[in-house]
């Protein structure tokens, strides 16, 4: 009886909002002011706009999902647009550990479009609130189209907010990604964007990205990532790629990376096979909370350890015109390592009281390049330490 | 199967689906009507009422709907405000503001697109105010604006086209605010007070206000990116400005603009004024603007007009055209009170600027660093201690 009704239900709405190819969710049963489970009544209306092309619509309210024994609440295969009324008004929840929506795409070119709702969860071991998948086989032509998407903790936890999985060309724009709110940015784990597969031409844009441990991390090697005008207030790490990305954009931002443990740093471009990066007109604030500490275990460098401001290997990297400021605490504000060819210009280093070695560290290997009208303020008196060779060195400030 | 009741129900069934959570200001029980000149009042403030308190979508069909008194969310919630682009004109005709929503909590959030305010009274406040209560949490974006018009009718004049009070994360971009032409320069086009953080102002057009970002806040970033703010009086104005505490990483304010075309004019004109209070302390970036001022008055001896006026502390300027018009004009470093800490003058060109110096570095301004700058015959006057100036022409 529960099943006809269920169909008939669906068949009534597939009647009434064909023409305008809009799914909506309430018309399959999901109830976004009561607190009974959703998920199968918003994975109908799912299926129905995926078979379609049509949109998903998902009225005002709070909607709870779970994710049975697949681990993934909803799923879809990227061909519906999912929509919402306004950010923070259509919410969905995830009540259970496990993944709030997978897309998990057959063919490499539709655009998935998620715009004007929130994404939060009350689990304390929420996995990923949006997953995107496209074939490994074949390289995809699209990628994600976020706008106007948030995703929340309701006092829960997320491992992850957006996961890209072999996508091209993904935009997240005008996003407010936001983990714990409590602390979780000084403990491990917690991302809010994480390329898993490479996924080129993924674009970060006018979002605000906090509480996380990593704002952007990139574990797959990528030809091109762009980040700008984006704030990431209170992550441990801003960006952080272990594989070598292509001609990184990252401007006009802001980042102040923070927490008790030492590895924070607002952008750590740690693959030697990297190339172009471009660093330009951000403000990267490190050590904010433990500000004037005086016994800062800063030097020397390791990978992965310790707090710094900006770490950068790789051929041809350009550090224009930033602003690195170290809360008289902080460790090294720009290190150079297994680069060639680095330009560092323009940027004022200020109060990185605890790295009187080396606010500006070009280690040793590294050939080429221009240190040129930077000033340092607050950094000790050899605030350069230049191990590299064939650097033209001029025009500098310390003060 | 699937395709053939989707194929029979396009033929049998109009476009008329109703969505759950989208207020038609003209459906029914609302019955607003675009397109007869009556009042409008009483059918937007039940809709608004109604999608506000369901958190929902406030949709304004195409047509043009008049206000005569301020519209408001008696709910103290959030929504989406939405039309079919100018085509959706809502007037405001008499009263104060055009809408003016109060939010009882820092997780309410606003978002307007796609539609057209404009007022016919010479009196009106603000187009859109916003205000949140004051706690310093953790807040979601106040309010995200896109293809935004603001404009005036006949008389008509606003003092505000945005203002927003303890609003963080606000975005307003591709939007369109222009002020009266017929008395023009007055009025803010976007006001930010009380503690505002991390507003972006992307790819805008500002025009005939007096000031067109007002910062009026105790600690706040502010990125302005693409668009125009001219002609205005002044384009981004520091009114107001916290105490930092050095070391402490936090009490300062944070303004980036790059990418903006700037044209002020009229007397005094500044394109960025940042010297109050005397104890503000920013750090700033302005990278990439084409900055006019005097365009209105070319070749006289003017009253002082700046393309910036502000204190040099921990400020960049790269890559910046700056045109006098042979009249005025020019970089201006004010001390700072305390530190002395540094700015960077780089890349800039400076062009056509009479009757004062390009670039003036004022007394007791510390530590600025002057490279490969294009002063194209103009005046570099440096009263400055320890400036550090290489490689100007």
């Amino acid at each position: 009886m529960k099943n006809s009704l269920l169909f008939f239900t669906v068949a009534l709405s597939l009647l009434v909002s064909a023409s305008a190819a809009t799914y909506d969710v309430t018309s399959y049963g999901a109830n976004g002011s009561d607190s009974s489970d959703d998920t199968s009544a918003i994975q109908a209306a799912i299926n129905a706009a995926d078979s379609s092309g049509g949109t998903v619509y998902i009225p005002s309210g709070t909607y709870l999902v779970s994710a049975g024994g697949s681990g993934v609440a909803l799923t879809s295969d990227g061909t519906c647009v999912i929509v919402g009324d306004v950010a923070n008004g259509s919410i969905v929840k995830l009540t259970t550990s496990g993944d709030l929506l997978s897309f998990s795409v057959s063919s490499a070119s539709p655009t998935l479009t998620i715009s004007d709702l929130t994404f939060t969860t009350s689990h304390s071991s929420a996995g990923t609130a949006l997953s995107v998948t496209y074939p490994s086989g074949s390289p995809a032509t699209s990628g994600l189209n976020a706008e106007r998407f948030h995703i929340r903790d309701n006092g829960g936890t997320w491992t992850t907010g957006i996961k890209l999985k072999y996508a091209k060309n993904s935009t997240i724009k005008d996003c407010l990604l936001s983990g714990h709110q409590t602390g979780v940015h000084t403990v491990a784990g917690g991302k809010a964007v994480s390329i898993e597969n490479d996924s080129s031409g993924t674009s970060i844009l006018t979002s605000w990205i906090s509480f996380w441990n990593t704002g952007v991390d990139v574990t797959a090697a990528l030809t091109s990532l762009t980040i700008d005008k984006t704030l990431m207030v209170w992550v441990g790490r801003g960006l952080f790629a272990s594989q070598s990305v292509g001609a990184l954009q990252f401007i006009n931002s802001h980042v102040d990376a923070r927490g008790t443990t030492v590895f924070s740093r607002c952008v750590d471009i740690e693959a030697g096979g990297s190339s172009n990066a471009v660093i330009r007109n951000n403000l990267f604030i490190i050590a904010g909370d433990t500000a004037g500490q005086t016994s800062d275990p800063n030097w020397p460098y390791t990978a992965y350890g310790y707090r710094y401001h900006l770490i950068v290997k790789g051929s041809n990297p350009v550090i224009d015109g930033n602003q690195f400021l170290g809360s008289a605490s902080a460790g090294s504000a720009v290190v150079i390592a297994g680069s060639t060819n680095a330009t560092i210009r323009d940027n004022i280093f200020h109060d990185i009281a605890y790295a009187v070695y080396m606010p500006l560290w070009i280690q040793s290997g590294v050939s080429g390049g221009l240190i040129e009208g930077n000033s340092f303020d607050g950094c000790g008196t050899n605030p350069i330490l230049n191990q590299g060779s064939g650097f033209t060195v001029q025009y500098n400030k310390t003060i | 199967m699937n395709n053939i009741i989707k194929l029979i129900s396009g033929v049998v069934i109009s476009a008329s689906c109703a969505l759950a959570a989208t207020y038609n200001v003209t459906s029914s029980p609302y019955n607003a009507n675009g397109a007869d000149g009556a009042d409008d009042t009483s059918a937007f403030q039940s809709a608004l009422t109604a999608a506000a308190a369901n958190r929902g979508t406030l949709y304004i069909p195409a047509g043009t709907y008049y206000i005569s008194s301020q519209l408001t969310n008696p709910s103290q919630k959030g929504l989406t405000i939405r039309g079919d682009g100018d085509s959706s004109v809502v007037v405001l005709t008499s009263g104060t503001n055009l809408l003016n929503l109060s939010m009882s909590s820092v997780s309410e959030h606003v978002a307007v697109r796609s539609i057209k305010f404009s007022t016919s009274s010479s009196s009106a406040l603000a187009a859109v105010r916003i205000g949140y209560p004051a706690t310093n949490s953790h807040r979601d974006p106040a309010l995200m604006a896109k293809n935004l018009t603001i404009a005036t009718t006949g008389s008509g004049s606003w003092d505000y086209g945005v203002h927003l009070s303890n609003a963080w994360n606000s975005l307003i971009r591709e939007s369109s605010f222009t002020n009266t032409a017929s008395t023009p320069y007055q009025g803010t086009a976007i006001f930010i007070d009380q503690t505002s953080i991390n507003s972006l102002f992307i790819s805008n057009v500002l025009s005939q206000w007096s000031v067109g970002i007002d910062v009026n806040c105790f600690q706040e970033g502010v990125i302005v990116d693409g668009g125009t703010i001219g002609p205005v009086n002044i384009g981004i104005l520091k009114s107001d400005a916290g105490s930092y505490v050095p070391g402490s990483g936090a009490g300062f304010s944070y303004l980036s603009a790059q990418n903006v075309t700037f044209d002020c004019r009229q007397d005094s004109a500044d394109c960025i004024w940042a010297e109050a209070p005397a104890d503000g302390v920013w750090v700033s970036f302005l990278r990439g603007n084409t900055m006019k001022v005097a365009e209105d008055i070319p070749n006289q001896t003017p009253n002082p007009r700046y393309h910036f006026a502000g204190q040099a502390m921990l400020s960049i300027f790269i890559g910046n055209t700056l045109d006098g018009n042979g009249s005025a004009g020019g970089l201006v470093l004010n001390p700072q009170d305390t530190p002395q800490w540094p700015a960077i003058v780089s890349r800039n060109t400076f062009t056509d600027i009479a009757n004062g110096a390009s670039l003036w570095i004022k007394q007791n301004v510390y530590n600025t660093t002057v490279t490969a700058n294009s002063f194209g015959g103009g005046w570099f006057y440096n009263q400055g201690t320890s400036t550090n100036p290489n490689a100007n022409y």
